[in-house]
């Protein structure tokens, strides 16, 4: 056992009972050698805020919390929760007698139009809620021409919904069966093919079937999406633009027709080059010795499995030479 | 009279492995009025759709997962134009689908329309008449 008296430094003040297994270390560790111990200088902490206030500095008045103290912009967003600036319109501001749209005529807006209609709804009702909430709090009544106008909105927005999820129907079942799909391709090359027209009409035609059938934008930087069906939109394009100037000029009918054996172009940097050309025989001719180019070199083939990431290489890079 | 279809009557019947429900309380009774947040057993959660954007690490931190999070996307060009409601003075336009059995949602149509675009492109058709009250669709 240990006797506490042996220690010189005072353990502490109070009594102290000995609980031998509990401060057993904590006893030993001090002797009558071993030094002092020296309580921490204690470092005085600056004031949170100066004392004195610097000199110079007056109390304005007070400012009253009161209505026309408070100055709001005129383009506060939450305007947007108001009428006129009222807080709540009189029942004669109300469209009391209008009706919703009918489905017959969301049909025919475009989806922009659907989409703007969809939010100036959407800030209609934000304003009706407002209104029907102040007056079943305050007034504990229902608010029910409001109300009524309130659902009147409401129907025309889920008839916008109504529309387009029936868009989105007919196109997933339209392109289900790839045997429409290939009727429309089919008969449309033939008729580009036999229209004799000078006109820039059929030009027309095929940039608007290039985007109705393979979802490809004229303006290039309008294109984000490109995956097999715009690889397989951009081939087709490319030959049938390839074969109509084949019919109007000599110069490319024997490219195409001696030199290529009349036989489709399949891979994709020769349809790109034929694609991204100007629609003129002087352009074509350009475009053709690149692709024989291309041609005579097999190991500038692009395998299939690539052909998706080359497209978006090459419009890239067409982006960015346009802009320079 | 149809029969109701055995989905639509085995509603709550689901249970857990311990019996228990997988909500509710018992069997009987009218289950078609809507859940509240404090009905169900101890794994019902209801949520106000605005939770579950994210996940908590092991230091309490909650990482919100960007594209878990609603956007909301608004018209780059807004047609102020168009206001929600519509004149009761306007007559209400009727679509005819004479030849399509499945109304708008027939493939047919669908080309045809398809091909009317590709030759003509975008035209006015008859209904942008006010006279019109029938269109084909």
């Amino acid at each position: 056992m240990i006797s506490l008296k042996q220690t010189s430094v005072p353990l502490a003040k109070r009594t102290v009972t000995i609980r031998p297994f509990h401060h057993f270390s904590s006893v030993l560790a001090r002797t009558k050698y071993s030094p002092p111990r020296v309580a921490k200088e204690k470092v005085p902490k600056p004031p949170l805020f100066p004392l004195k206030p610097t000199p110079g500095l007056k109390v304005a008045e007070a400012i009253p919390p009161t209505r026309h103290n408070i100055e709001c912009p005129e383009t506060h967003p939450l305007w947007q929760f108001f009428h006129d600036k009222q807080f709540i319109r009189p029942t004669e501001q109300l469209d009391t007698t209008s009706r919703s749209w009918s489905i017959p005529e969301l049909r025919r807006k475009s989806f922009n139009d659907l989409h703007s209609l969809w939010y100036n709804c959407l800030r209609e009702r934000n304003k009706l809620a407002r209104e029907i909430h102040l007056i079943r709090a305050g007034l504990h009544t229902e608010g029910d021409h409001f109300v009524a106008v309130d659902e009147r909105v409401r129907t025309t927005m889920w008839r916008i919904r109504h529309v387009l999820s029936e868009r989105d129907h007919a196109f997933t079942r339209a392109f289900m069966d790839s045997a429409d799909r290939e009727d429309l391709i089919q008969s449309f090359s033939k008729e580009f093919m036999e229209s004799t027209n000078d006109s820039e009409e059929h030009w027309e035609q095929l940039k608007r079937f290039q985007w109705a059938v393979y979802g490809i934008n004229e303006t290039i930087e309008d294109n984000t999406v490109i995956d097999e069906t715009f690889v397989e939109g951009l081939k087709c394009v490319a030959n049938l633009k390839l074969q109509k100037l084949s019919t109007k000029d000599d110069q490319v009918k024997d490219w195409y027709e001696t030199k290529w054996g009349n036989q489709p172009l399949t891979d994709i940097a020769q349809c790109f080059v034929i694609f991204s050309c100007e629609n003129d025989v002087k352009a074509t001719l350009e475009a053709c010795s690149v692709v024989e180019d291309l041609r005579s070199d097999p190991t500038r083939l692009i395998p299939k499995e690539n052909e998706v990431t080359t497209v978006k290489s090459y419009i890239n890079q067409l982006i960015s030479s346009n802009e320079e | 009279m149809k029969p109701s279809t055995v989905l639509q009557l085995t509603r709550p019947w689901k249970k857990y492995r311990d019996g228990t429900l997988f909500y509710g309380l018992s069997k009987s009774g009218n289950n078609r009025t809507a859940l509240t947040t404090k009905q169900g057993n101890k794994t019902m959660y209801k949520g106000t759709r605005s939770s579950g954007i994210g996940k908590h690490t092991k230091h309490g931190q909650y990482v919100i997962q960007w594209n878990k999070v609603n956007t909301f996307v608004v018209p780059k060009f807004v047609n102020l134009d168009l206001k929600p409601l519509v004149s009761t003075n306007v007559p209400e336009l009727k679509h005819e689908y004479t030849g399509y059995n499945k109304g708008p949602l027939d493939s047919k149509l669908y080309f045809s329309k398809l091909k009317q675009y590709i030759q003509q492109g975008n035209v006015q058709s008859e209904a942008s008449d006010i006279a019109c009250y029938a269109e084909r669709g």
